[in-house]
């Protein structure tokens, strides 16, 4: 191989080394959410599901590819990504829809919450092995049946907004789940506990009938 | 009357029993990396004026924990940046705080508190359907430093720890710090 041949095969290969060896940004964020009661999210929900959880996505960043981004405003600040992730939802009975998706049973909806996934937290945390992320109460999984609050909401974009359906204060406060003898269960403030036909008649009792049945 | 010998064996049992039986109610939680330094720097010039006053009230609150000797001072050549900017909207998400880090260290902070809320600055009592700044940025300012939330089994409301994941309009217990926010950043800067 001629010398410049070489040289130029040392350089490409040096520039894809450090190219995929590049470190992705490494960024935490924790958020401070407004609580809401249970008769708040009641109230102001618009939509209320009671549905088996399908999936739930990882942390996403507020752009098109769901990278990390970070830029300086014209102030000279930064500005940076916020984080999401998503629930799927399979819908069993849409006790609450003023939405325009038109959630009927059987239908998937995906359902937002701005913050990093818990368990992604939690993992950076065990890694680093000096800290250990939030505990939170023990978290959703996949195949649960819950009844979950959310609202219409214009969540921050990179450039603009976008609309999503977002649960309603801390996400871990947003819904109810099954608990032993069928009964729902939830961390909200002001949480009644009982079967599925209780809660449904607490949610529209408080919204005094209005919903889309 | 006869008492039973006390070995030192059986202290070192008595005592592992007693630390098993009485659990340690830790609420708060490291976030992962945590600064390199003691003294750490923050620039307010991002915030309106009516906000400054806000932030280093809230930063002060970190400040004056004995005997962690970590503190935080106002400069504004500091890249930790504070600013103010759209989240999701009125009534939901308050603030963020995002940090950078490489290996365990941080090494920035940005802090953002969303324009939508319905925001009280003073340091009397806010309006029921008001967000106290202070309260927020107190919070925020305790994530900035590298704790996490305080696990939520521990939150009630008033007289709970300032680093509990959520706020209730009006209130302002999040302004002082409780015994386990003090025992979080006294754990992480000795």
């Amino acid at each position: 191989m001629k010398p410049f041949a070489m040289i130029a095969a040392v350089v490409a290969l040096g520039f894809a080394a450090w190219h995929y060896a590049a470190p992705e940004p490494q960024a935490l964020v924790h958020l401070m959410y407004q609580t809401q009661t249970f008769p708040q999210m009641a109230v102001k929900a618009n939509a209320v599901l009671a549905g088996q959880v399908v999936g739930i996505g990882g942390t996403r960043w507020n752009q098109d590819d769901g990278s990390f981004w970070d830029r300086e405003m014209s102030s000279g600040q930064t500005e940076t990504a916020l984080p999401y992730y998503e629930i799927t939802l399979r819908v069993d009975d849409p006790i609450v829809d003023t939405t325009t998706q038109n959630l009927a049973a059987g239908h998937d909806v995906v359902l937002t919450v701005v913050g990093m996934n818990p368990r992604d937290e939690q993992e950076i945390a065990t890694n680093l092995g000096i800290g250990s992320g939030d505990h939170g109460p023990e978290g959703l999984q996949v195949g649960q049946r819950i009844v979950v609050f959310a609202q219409n909401t214009q969540m921050a974009w990179r450039e603009g907004t976008r609309p999503v359906l977002q649960l309603m204060g801390h996400p871990e406060q947003a819904y109810f789940t099954t608990v032993r003898g069928g009964n729902f269960e939830s961390h909200a403030q002001e949480a009644p506990s009982g079967s599925l036909a209780d809660l449904k008649d607490q949610v529209l009792a408080l919204r005094d009938g209005q919903t889309t049945e | 009357m006869k008492f039973p010998r006390f070995s030192a064996g059986s202290a070192l049992a008595l005592l592992g029993l007693l630390m098993v039986a009485v659990p340690t109610a830790q609420a708060w939680t490291g976030m992962g990396p945590k600064w390199p330094t003691n003294t750490n720097k923050y620039d307010k010039s991002g915030l309106p004026s009516n906000w400054q006053s806000v932030a280093d009230y809230s930063a002060q609150q970190w400040t004056n924990v004995s005997p962690s000797p970590f503190t935080w001072t106002s400069d504004g050549a500091s890249n930790n940046d504070l600013v103010r900017g759209n989240i999701d909207g009125g009534g939901r998400t308050l603030a963020t705080t995002t940090i950078y880090y490489s290996g365990t260290r941080i090494t920035r902070f940005v802090m953002k508190f969303d324009t939508s809320e319905n925001w009280y600055l003073g340091s009397g009592s806010p309006a029921s359907n008001q967000v106290d700044g202070r309260s927020v940025g107190t919070h925020e300012f305790g994530h900035a430093h590298g704790q996490g939330h305080a696990q939520t089994q521990y939150c009630s409301g008033s007289g709970s720890a300032t680093l509990c994941p959520y706020y209730t309009m009006g209130s302002t217990w999040a302004r002082s710090l409780e015994t386990d926010d003090r025992n979080g950043i006294n754990t992480l800067y000795p």
